[in-house]
């Protein structure tokens, strides 16, 4: 019996990095699961952001999908983008646990780019629901 | 100004964390198989969520609401998946030859997609599927959390008796001999 799947927060941990001019989106993956390199959509403030920087995944032969890219070590992302304070920066995903033999559908995480006592940071917004997270991907 | 280190992380893992939270996976999945039970299945379960299930309408392929009261009285088995779920579509092979085998005896499958109406229909025609497929907002993910479903993961199947008991939850693929032992 395979093990019981992992939360979408724990198997794909997301840790975002702003810097001047880009950002960088740093996934941890864990093992026994992967992402799909083209499932990776980011927006700014709601306007899709279409360079991203990604590097290559490793190649797959998916009996469903065919020739797929897939990370299955931690990966990071990056895109140039103008940020300013405020900046809502939304990052989609989706992967699957190869272990647990189950896919999560496409999560979503948002970091905001706010002011601080001293630097400038991200601050991470807890999504209400899923109906909330994965409206604009899947129900469109 | 920021830096590098201006960073927010939902849930840091370090190596040893990464290989105590598959520790503790193992340990789970050794115990659930000792006590002959998964106990993963029941976290969360809210008694009574299933009748919802039973009690609801979904949009069909055809575009027109299908109660599952349709089937009130069959051994019904509802699988959620999605088109862009491959452990999905891989088990769905073997559940198009359990409805063949096993219609008779009462089995009746419907397929919940939570997924958009064009790739299901392609995927259904496709794989000839030989029961009824409908479409399911993905509002329904949620509600899986209640009902064996704690991550909201697919594919996620649950059987129920005619009597509209369930009788198996399962995150992960349901084989064919599964469905055979049932009507052994």
């Amino acid at each position: 019996m395979p093990p019981a799947p992992l939360a979408v927060d724990v198997a794909f941990a997301t840790e975002a990095a702003f810097e001047p001019g880009r950002f960088v989106v740093k996934f941890d993956v864990l093992p026994g699961h992967y992402l799909y390199r083209d499932r990776f959509e980011v927006l700014a403030n709601g306007e899709a952001i279409k360079k991203i920087k990604l590097p290559p995944g490793k190649i797959k032969m998916d009996p469903n999908f065919g020739r797929v890219e897939v990370y299955e070590q931690p990966v990071s992302l990056s895109a140039a983008t103008r940020l300013t304070v405020s900046t809502e920066l939304t990052v989609v995903f989706q992967g699957c646990s190869a272990l647990a033999g189950v896919c999560y559908p496409p999560a979503r995480r948002t970091f905001v780019l706010a002011a601080g006592a001293k630097n400038v940071h991200a601050r991470e917004l807890v999504p209400i629901n899923l109906k909330q997270q994965f409206m604009p991907r899947v129900s469109q | 100004m920021t830096t590098p280190d201006d960073t927010v992380t939902n849930a840091p893992a370090s190596t040893a964390k990464r290989m105590l939270l598959l520790g503790l996976g193992g340990v789970a999945a050794c115990a659930a198989g000792a006590f002959g039970g998964h106990w993963w299945l029941t976290r969360g379960v809210v008694a009574g969520e299933e009748a919802k299930l039973l009690a609801a309408s979904f949009e069909g392929l055809d575009g027109k609401p299908q109660p599952m009261s349709t089937w009130k009285g069959k051994t019904l088995i509802v699988n959620f998946w999605a088109t862009w779920c491959g452990p999905c579509r891989e088990e769905m092979p073997e559940f198009v030859k359990a409805q063949n085998d096993f219609a008779a005896k009462g089995l009746q499958f419907v397929g919940v997609a939570i997924d958009r109406r064009a790739p299901v229909e392609k995927f259904v025609k496709e794989l000839a599927i030989n029961y009824p497929v409908l479409l399911g907002d993905v509002a329904w993910l949620d509600a899986l959390k209640t009902m064996g479903n704690p991550e909201a993961v697919l594919p996620f199947t649950l059987i129920f008796t005619p009597q509209g008991e369930v009788m198996l939850r399962r995150t992960g693929k349901l084989k064919y001999g599964e469905i055979a032992a049932i009507f052994a």
